[in-house]
C-alpha cells in the first residue's frame, strides 16, 4: 500500500483513524474539520490525509483495514479522474461516493442526538410485568384450615394395612407335584395345571431344572418359546 | 361503556399490564371499536401527562411509561444504569430504528464498515430484535427495535425520531417501495394461481 500511495510526506494534521467508528466516519471527520461542504472537489482534498491515517490503521486495526481500503480506493479513482485530461464525463463513482458520505452523515447525526437524549438522561420507566401465574390468593374460612390439619393428622397415622399372605408353592413341593403328575410324556403347561400363578410358574421351571439335572426326567423345546415336552426316565436312566 | 369511562379503563389496563399491549386486544377487552380506541388513546395521552406518564407505541402495542422527561429525577430515585453505548453501536441503532426492518448488510453499506460486533451487542442489550426473514436470495434476518429501545430513549414512537434530510427521506421512500415489490409480486402471483384454479373448478 505505501509502494501505491507515497502519502507520508503529504500529511499535513495527522489523524488516527483508530477512534472513528469507520471510515465513511474518518472521510466526514476530514471534511468537515475543514469547514467543506460534501462534494467530489472536498473528498479530493482531503485524500491524503485519509490515506495518511489509513496507513495507521495498519499496525493497530487490521481487522478494519479491508472496510477503510474500500474507501480509500473509491477516493483514490476521484482523484486519479481529476488529474486525467478527460475527467468532464459523468463523474458517477464522485456521485455515489458524496452520497454514500451524506447518508451517512444523516445517521451518524441521528445517533448524535439519541446519544444527547441518553446523556441527558432522557427515558422512560415501566412496570416490570408480572408473572402471569399468581393468581388471587385463594379465598376461604378457619374452619377449612381446621379440616385439612385433621386430614394432615389422619395421615400422620397409617392404618393398620391388611397383611395379605399368599403361600409360594416351595420348589421341594413342586418338584413333588410335578413328579406325581408325570406320567409318560407331558408338557411343561399341563403339568402347572390351569392357571398357574406366576411363582407356581417359576418354581415349576426350576423344579423342571432340578429334575431334570437329578436324570429323572428329559426336557425338549423344539422351538424357541415353545412348548416344553417333559418326559419321564426310569430308574436305569434309559427313557 | 361511556367514553369517559373508557379512557379510565383503558388507562387501569395499561397500568396493570406494563409491558406493551397490542391494540386488537384493548378493543376487545373495552368492547370498542378500533376507532374509538384510538380517540380514548388520544385522551389517555393527555391526562397521563398530568401524572408524568406518557404512552408508548411500538407496533400494534401500546404501553404506559412515565414521561422521558423525569429520566433525570427516576434515575435519582432508582439508581441510572451506567450502560454507555459506542459511537459504532449508537450509529448502527440509528439506522434500525429508521430503516427497520434493516439486514445486516444494508448497515454494512450506509456504515461503510462491518458492523456485526455492534449489532451484537445491541442485541445483547435487547435494543434491537430479529424481525423474520427477507424474501430475497439468502433470506437474510432483518432487525428492528424493541420497546424497550423507546423506553430508554424515551420515545413515544419510532416516528418521534427526527426527521431525516428530504433528499435521504424520498430515496429510503423509493428503497421501501421497491422492497415492498416483492411480497406485492408474489402476492399477484398468489391470485393468478387462484384464477387459474377457479377456471379449472369451472370448466366442468
Amino acid at each position: 500500500m505505501r509502494l501505491i500511495f507515497p502519502s507520508t510526506r503529504l500529511r499535513d494534521v495527522p489523524v488516527n483513524a483508530g477512534p472513528f467508528s469507520g471510515p465513511l466516519d474518518l472521510l466526514l471527520h476530514l471534511v468537515e474539520s475543514r469547514q467543506l461542504p460534501i462534494t467530489a472537489v472536498s473528498l479530493r482534498a482531503v485524500t491524503e490525509q485519509f490515506l495518511a491515517a489509513v496507513e495507521t490503521l495498519e499496525a493497530h486495526q487490521p481487522e478494519l483495514l479491508a472496510d477503510f481500503l474500500v474507501v480509500a480506493s473509491r477516493l483514490t479513482v476521484l482523484k486519479a479522474r481529476a488529474l486525467l485530461p478527460h475527467h468532464d464525463v459523468a463523474d458517477e463513482d464522485a456521485e455515489s461516493l458524496v452520497q454514500d458520505l451524506e447518508r451517512y452523515r444523516a445517521f451518524r447525526d441521528a445517533a448524535a442526538w439519541l446519544q444527547a437524549r441518553a446523556a441527558a438522561g432522557l427515558r422512560c420507566w415501566t412496570r416490570p410485568a408480572l408473572p402471569r401465574a399468581p393468581r388471587a390468593a385463594p379465598t376461604g374460612d378457619p374452619t377449612q384450615l381446621q379440616r385439612a390439619l385433621a386430614r394432615w393428622a389422619r395421615r400422620q397415622r397409617p392404618a393398620a394395612l391388611p397383611l395379605r399372605w399368599t403361600p409360594v408353592i416351595s420348589l421341594t413341593a413342586m418338584i413333588a407335584r410335578i413328579r406325581e403328575r408325570l406320567a409318560g410324556r407331558r408338557t411343561f403347561r399341563e403339568l402347572l395345571g390351569a392357571r398357574p400363578t406366576r411363582p407356581e410358574v417359576v418354581a415349576g421351571l426350576l423344579a423342571l431344572l432340578v429334575l431334570a439335572r437329578r436324570r429323572l426326567v428329559t426336557l425338549e423345546q423344539p422351538e424357541p418359546f415353545g412348548e416344553i415336552w417333559v418326559q419321564r426316565r426310569d430308574e436305569y436312566g434309559t427313557s | 361503556m361511556a367514553r369517559a369511562d373508557r379512557v379510565a379503563a383503558l388507562g387501569a389496563l395499561l397500568f396493570a399490564a406494563g409491558e406493551p399491549v397490542a391494540r386488537e386486544r384493548l378493543a376487545a377487552l373495552l368492547e370498542c371499536t378500533a376507532e374509538e380506541l384510538e380517540a380514548a388513546l388520544r385522551e389517555l395521552a393527555e391526562r397521563a401527562a398530568e401524572l408524568g406518564l406518557m404512552l408508548l407505541a411500538h407496533g400494534d402495542a401500546v404501553q404506559l411509561a412515565t414521561a422521558a422527561e423525569y429520566g433525570p429525577l427516576i434515575a435519582q430515585l432508582l439508581g441510572g444504569e451506567t450502560g454507555r453505548l459506542s459511537p459504532a453501536a449508537l450509529e448502527t441503532l440509528a439506522i434500525v430504528a429508521y430503516l427497520q426492518p434493516v439486514t445486516r448488510a444494508e448497515i454494512d453499506t450506509v456504515r461503510g464498515v462491518d458492523s456485526s460486533a455492534a449489532l451484537q451487542t445491541l442485541l445483547a442489550y435487547g435494543l434491537v430484535e430479529p424481525r423474520g426473514r427477507r424474501p430475497t436470495p439468502g433470506q437474510p434476518v432483518e432487525y428492528g427495535t424493541t420497546p424497550l429501545f423507546l423506553e430508554r430513549f424515551g420515545l413515544p414512537s419510532v416516528e418521534a425520531l427526527p426527521p431525516l434530510p428530504d433528499e435521504l427521506a424520498t430515496l429510503m421512500a423509493e428503497r421501501r417501495r421497491e422492497s415492498e415489490r416483492v411480497p406485492a409480486n408474489s402476492t399477484r402471483r398468489v391470485t393468478g394461481d387462484r384464477a387459474a384454479t377457479g377456471s379449472v373448478t369451472a370448466r366442468p
